[in-house]
């Protein structure tokens, strides 16, 4: 019997393993997160994050943002924040269910732990068709001699 | 290895040496893209559908009329086999395969892949060149794809559903021409897709209209946000990536 009681334990952690598992690839993937903000009228925009031997470079896809004047980009070492203004409010008309009622005033993208630290006053930034790229310069480990 | 279903629901189809085109989601969307202008410009019919038990239950809605995520649609001699979702990887083997061979029933003139290949400058890209692949039995077919200047892939990786599609094209003998834009990876790239679609139209010796891809580009950017986040997701799962490398092999 003992043998038994082993395996059904294990039967258990194989089955709590995999709901674990599952969870997390539901919420890696966002299905609980939609890409709008009824609340605060925002969208989310499409963003990719690579990294170079001495930067970190992160492009969002902003369409429908024509100045680069509306765009406002805050840094700190470790977060990353973009605000992207319309100049008219969008709206989805025909599509979806609840986003066809609200009128989208914004993008908004906040990376609350960015992979790497950077140096953020030493940022660049281009805005060219709709996409914006910034550029980070990772900070630099100091080299320690050795007394 | 296990083979999943996959079934081809259409009906007989009589039109004579077809090209059979894939759009599916993948780099830049284009595929998606490329076929959504086909069907309005062409005035495409929908002639059927594409099912399996490892398809995720989803109904897609279009001005009230509920379907299903992957469709075939004719017009003229092109049939169009488009999905509005990213297949899940463990799919794409079996949907290539029966694809391949339901294409091949029709003893078609060609696949055409309508396809994207990822460049990390797009930004600085203003004119997308085309390169392609094709299966040996298409090389009749290099003559004419010469005389419209596109390139051909000389060396380099696929991967994913289009990766299949030509594999499963090369051990069935069936000619493929894979076309591949130079576009966004993550992003819907419709200015592309207008360059992969009027190379297409040339080939095929068809007008399309890429106009609206153009002058709608920010609203199908807009609105292809979450098809492209989930084929994103895809992609990885298929090590897109790759893409960027060169094979191993050297003459």
């Amino acid at each position: 019997m003992p043998e038994k009681t082993k395996s059904l334990v294990e039967m258990m952690d194989e089955l709590f393993e995999r709901m674990e598992r599952s969870i997390n690839e539901i919420l890696r993937k966002g299905f609980m997160k939609p890409s709008f903000d009824l609340r605060h009228c925002c969208l989310e925009p499409l963003v990719e994050i690579s990294e170079t031997a001495d930067e970190l470079v992160v492009v969002y896809d902003l369409p429908f943002i024509k100045d680069k004047n509306d765009i406002e980009i805050k840094a700190t070492p470790r977060s990353l924040e973009i605000d992207a203004k319309f100049k008219e409010p969008i709206k989805l008309e025909k599509w979806g269910t609840v986003q066809k009622e609200t009128e989208f005033k914004h993008y908004h993208h906040l990376i609350r732990k960015l992979p790497v630290e950077v140096i953020p006053d030493k940022a660049i930034s281009r805005f060219k068709q709709g996409l914006l790229e910034i550029k980070l310069p990772k900070i630099k480990p100091y080299t320690i001699e050795i007394e | 290895m296990s083979s999943i279903d996959v079934k081809i629901n259409v009906g007989e189809i009589k039109t004579e040496k077809p090209y059979v085109l894939i759009g599916l989601p993948d780099v830049g969307l284009i595929g998606v893209i490329s076929a959504a202008q086909l069907i309005k410009s062409l005035d495409m019919k929908p002639i059927g559908s594409i099912d399996s038990d490892q398809l995720p239950p989803i109904a897609v809605i279009h001005d009230t009329v509920p379907m299903g995520p992957l469709r075939v649609y004719a017009g003229g001699n092109v049939i169009l086999v488009v999905s509005e979702i990213p297949l899940p990887p463990a799919l794409i083997r079996s949907f290539s395969k029966e694809v391949v061979k339901w294409a091949k029933s029709l003893n078609p003139a060609a696949i055409l892949s309508l396809a994207g290949i990822p460049v990390p400058n797009r930004m600085d890209l203003d004119q997308p060149g085309i390169y392609t692949v094709t299966s040996e039995p298409a090389k009749n077919m290099l003559a004419k794809l010469e005389a419209m200047q596109v390139q051909k892939l000389e060396e380099g990786f696929m991967a994913g559903p289009y990766a299949s599609i030509l594999n499963y094209c090369i051990a069935e003998v069936v000619p493929n021409i894979t076309f591949l834009v130079q576009s966004h990876m993550n992003y819907p790239d419709p200015g592309a897709a207008a360059i992969l679609l009027e190379a297409i139209a040339k080939f095929l010796n068809v007008t399309v209209d890429i106009e609206p891809l153009l002058e709608q580009a920010e609203e199908i950017r807009l609105r292809m946000r979450d098809t492209m986040k989930r084929t994103r997701d895809t992609m990885q799962q298929v090590d897109k990536a790759q893409e960027y490398e060169i094979p191993a092999f050297y003459g």
